[in-house]
This record gives C-alpha cells, structure tokens and sequence, in this order.
C-alpha cells in the first residue's frame, strides 16, 4: 500500500473506473449534464496522518460517488466520514454542482461522529 | 458581578472548603455555578464524564434524561455507574452516584427519551448538553434548543475521533440549517416500503419485522431461540431471492446488536472540551467574560495525530427551524378543549386555511410523526404544556405552535 499520494497525478475519472460500483436504489448516472471539471483539494482530518490530494471533480457527480472514491483514495471506510465544504456537509444524494464549489476550493473529510451531522 | 471569595454568604463553610482551589482562579464565580440549571440528554460515554464534571464544579441544578438501562459493556467509560446493578435506568443510577460526588446540588434524573421529557424542562435549563447516539435523537434536541433560544453545546465520538459543535440559536448553524437526506434509518424504510428485500441485509430485516410481528416485542439477541427464529426466517429469503451466502449466529447477533465502539479516552477529551464550553457560556450568559468568549465553531479532533480543526457552519436563511420564513405562534388552551380550537384560533389571528388542504396537526416522536386528532382534547391527545405542535394546512405554510395549557 502506497502511502505517498503526493506523485500520483490521478484524476478523478480514471479512478473511478477502478472503484466498485456503489449499490444504489436509482440506476448510476456518472454524471449529469452541464457539469464541468474543476480541481478540488481533499483532505482528511481523520486516520493516522493528515492528507491533502488534489483530484479533478466533474461538478455533474453524485456527491456519494466522489466520497466512496476519496475513501478508496485515502484507504478510509466512506461510512467513517463526511465531505465538508464551507462548513456545510454535503449530502450524498446530491450532486457537486448544487454546492457552491468552486475550482481550487478544499472539501474536508470530517468524523461521522455516531450518527453525526 | 464579583469574584468568588473564601468568605462568600451565600456558600456554607463546607461548600467554601470543597471549591477552595477553583476560588483560586481569576475571575471565578462559584455563585454564577450554583444558580445554573443544565439539562444533559443522554447519560453514556459523553453525559456521564459530563455530568461528572458538572457536579465537581458546583453547578447547582442538573437535569439527567436517557431512555437507557446499564450493560455490562458500559462499564469501560461510564464511571457513574460502577456501583449500580445490571439493567438499573441510568438517569437514576447516574444521580445516586452524583449526590455521592456533590451532597450540595440538586440533581434529578429522567428514565424517558427526549420526546417524552416534560418540555418544561428544556425551558428551564440554562444551557442544554447533548450526548446521544443517534441523528434523529441530535434532530428532535436541535428543535427544542432553537425554540426555547437555548445554547445547545453538542458533542459526538467516533473511533479515535469526535466532536463539539455549540448552537447558539439564530446565531449560527443550527443542525437542521443543511439537512443531510441519509438517515439510520434508511436501509429500514426502503425496505419496509418495498417488501421485495433488494439486499442481503434486507432478508434480516424483514425476519425482524416477522418477529416483532409474531412476538409483539423485539428480538433478544442474547437468546438463541430468537437468533434461531431470525436465522431461519432470513435464510429462506435468502435463498428464494439468491442472496447467498445464509446468515451465521455471529453475524446475525453483530447486525441486530450493533453497537459502536467506544473508550473512555476519546469521550473524556470531548466530554470535558463540552463542559469547559458549558462553563464559559454559564458565565458569558451572566456578564462574566473572565473564562473566555464561548466558541462558536464546530471543533474536530483527531486523536490519532493529536490536531484540531475548526469549521465555521454558514447559517441557512432558508433553514426550517431557526429560518427567515418560520412561523411560530404561543396559544392558550384549556386541558379539555378539543384540538380544533388551535385552528379556530389561527384563524381568528389571520392565519388563512387553504381549502385545498385538510388541517394537519403533528407532533414530533422518535423518529416519526404522531398525528393529532382534532376531534379529541388536549390531554386525550397527550398534550402537555409547552407541547411543539406543527400545523400544516394553512396559505402561509407550515406554522409552528408552543401550547399554554391552563385548566
């Protein structure tokens, strides 16, 4: 296991194609129309070292998707955190482009703290 | 307001001895303590070390409520109960041990979920302190603390990690300014609604639901012949519907017994940040900023590399509990007027019903709804004073109504 992400020069896409489907109750859509690509910074303020990693999002993506793919990224259970952008936790039902992101911005990955908001 | 000092009339002599060293600190008041009411909601990893400190330092009233009874596996960070007996309520068993740490306070305990906890008691405390388990539990609290403008100084573990996050109503985000769709719920409801299991996880479900069905109460998953009836039940839905592999004992008891981890080390970082917040804000509340300026960030901690991280929540104007639209209105009922009144008096203070709609009123449980019947009275609908009864049905939207009840 790699534990120096700072070389990879991955994007989002590409990884994805890696990353097991996640079960969902509507057929996955990738993307919705009318996105486009940005850079992001995620990093995690849980696990044993502080990450930082810059991936290029589709704003079209599901929220949920771009988690499970941070959580392969990061070797972090998905249901042990929540993306957080602004101070706003973003809901996995909805996509990157009903939040405010914008290119360059951060998203955290913050503690599910039980059951927590 | 003066400092505390070692000849205060207001203490006794004992009560002067025993905070001796917290007199010591600048700009202390232990009368601002000894008048502060606090309400701590849930009694476990949090509210006990909480509820420990709270005691320690003097704090004269405290409010203890939780729906639980002791387990044996809560005895590895949850000291309050070390003398108590198996299965004993822990809001009680939490104020034996408490009048043991601190004779001089008042300390009362509530063997109740929150829903069920006499209102009055949210808009007595002077901060409200949340320990819970649960997002519907965090959701029904956030309610009551925006109502009633109450500083909710929350907190919450996971793992290595946890959280404090204080609300200070209209100040900054409450939890329902940036509601999240997931629930605990979910996998529950989706299948419940669905009846065909779309998961493997789902045949376990359904088999709990067939036992609650048959039995009229939960299964015990420290009973085999329960285990047994949900294994069974489970596994020819599993394999009508090709979900191999079945079910084994073991997965079945860590599935409907499910518990998080947890250890004292984390909840005594968060529990203890959450008391010196409640602190702060007891005395801010009175004019004494000596203790610092209460924090109104949302506070991460990593116990695995030892960093903080701070969030600032944004507020949502559009939010449903502390947002610019809310409609909230206080009604005078009588005990034995019937339910319809609330509309009639609605009405009369210009609220416009829309004929579309039939009137409806709820109240909030669990994690549910409970509707009211209008035909009926206050206390046949259970109603209490103070009661948080949400209308639906009228041109201007949801409106919110606090209940007076007078005889």
């Amino acid at each position: 296991m790699s534990e120096d992400f700072d070389d990879l020069d991955e994007d989002l896409e590409d990884i994805e194609d890696k990353t097991p489907a996640i079960a969902s109750k509507t057929p996955n859509v990738a993307q919705a129309p009318g996105g486009k690509d940005i850079s992001i910074f995620f990093m995690s303020t849980i696990g044993p070292g502080e990450k930082k990693q810059k991936l290029l999002v589709n704003t079209g993506n599901n929220v949920g998707d771009i988690k499970t793919t941070v959580g392969n990224i990061f070797g972090i259970n998905p249901s042990d955190f929540h993306l957080s952008h602004g101070g706003v936790t973003l809901d996995e039902g909805k996509l990157i482009m009903d939040y405010p992101v914008k290119d360059g911005d951060t998203i955290l990955l913050i503690p599910a703290s039980t059951a927590g908001i | 307001m003066g400092e505390s000092d070692f000849f205060s009339k207001d203490l006794t002599a004992k009560e002067r001895q025993l905070y001796d060293r917290q007199f010591r600190l600048k700009g202390w008041n232990q009368r601002i303590l000894k008048n502060s009411r606090i309400l701590i909601v849930g009694v476990g990893g949090l509210g006990c070390e909480i509820a420990k400190n709270l005691a320690m330092l003097g704090v004269g009233h405290i409010d203890l409520v939780d729906l639980d009874v002791i387990e044996h596996s809560n005895l590895n960070r949850q000291i309050l109960f070390m003398d108590a007996d198996i299965a004993k309520p822990k809001a009680i068993a939490a104020v034996e041990m408490l009048k043991k740490v601190n004779p001089n306070i008042i300390l009362k305990g509530y063997h109740t979920s929150l829903e069920k906890l006499p209102p009055v008691i949210f808009k007595k405390a002077d901060v409200i302190v949340g320990g819970l388990d649960s997002k519907n539990a965090r959701i029904n609290l956030n309610l009551q603390a925006v109502r009633f403008k109450k500083p909710l100084v929350d907190g919450g573990v996971n793992g290595y990690h946890g959280h404090i996050y204080t609300i200070f109503p209209y100040e900054n985000a409450c939890y329902d300014c940036h509601p999240t769709s997931s629930t605990e719920s979910d996998e529950m409801a989706a299948c419940t609604v669905v009846g065909v299991p779309r998961k493997r996880v789902h045949c376990l479900f359904k088999a709990t639901m067939a036992f609650e069905e048959k039995f009229s109460t939960v299964p015990n998953p420290g009973n085999i012949d329960d285990v047994n009836f949900l294994i069974s039940f489970a596994n020819n839905l599993v394999d009508k519907f090709n979900f191999n592999p079945q079910f084994t004992v073991k997965e079945v008891i860590n599935i409907i017994d499910h518990h998080e981890p947890g250890i004292i080390t984390i909840n005594a970082v968060i529990a203890s940040i959450q008391s010196q917040e409640i602190l702060k804000i007891l005395n801010y509340q009175k004019g004494n900023s000596a203790l610092g300026i209460p924090s109104k960030e949302y506070i991460i901690y990593n116990g695995m590399t030892q960093k903080f991280y701070y969030l600032t929540k944004p507020r949502n104007p559009e939010c449903l509990q502390c947002g610019k639209n809310v409609i909230r209105e206080e009604l005078y009922i009588r005990k034995d007027q019937k339910l319809q009144c609330i509309i009639d008096a609605l009405k009369m203070k210009g609220y416009k019903l829309d004929e579309e709609m039939e009137p409806i009123l709820t109240v909030p449980e669990f994690d549910s709804l409970r509707e009211l019947d209008l035909e009926k009275t206050a206390i046949a609908n259970k109603i209490r004073s103070l009661s948080f009864i949400s209308l639906s049905g009228f041109q201007e939207g949801e409106i919110f109504v606090t209940i007076r009840l007078f005889k």
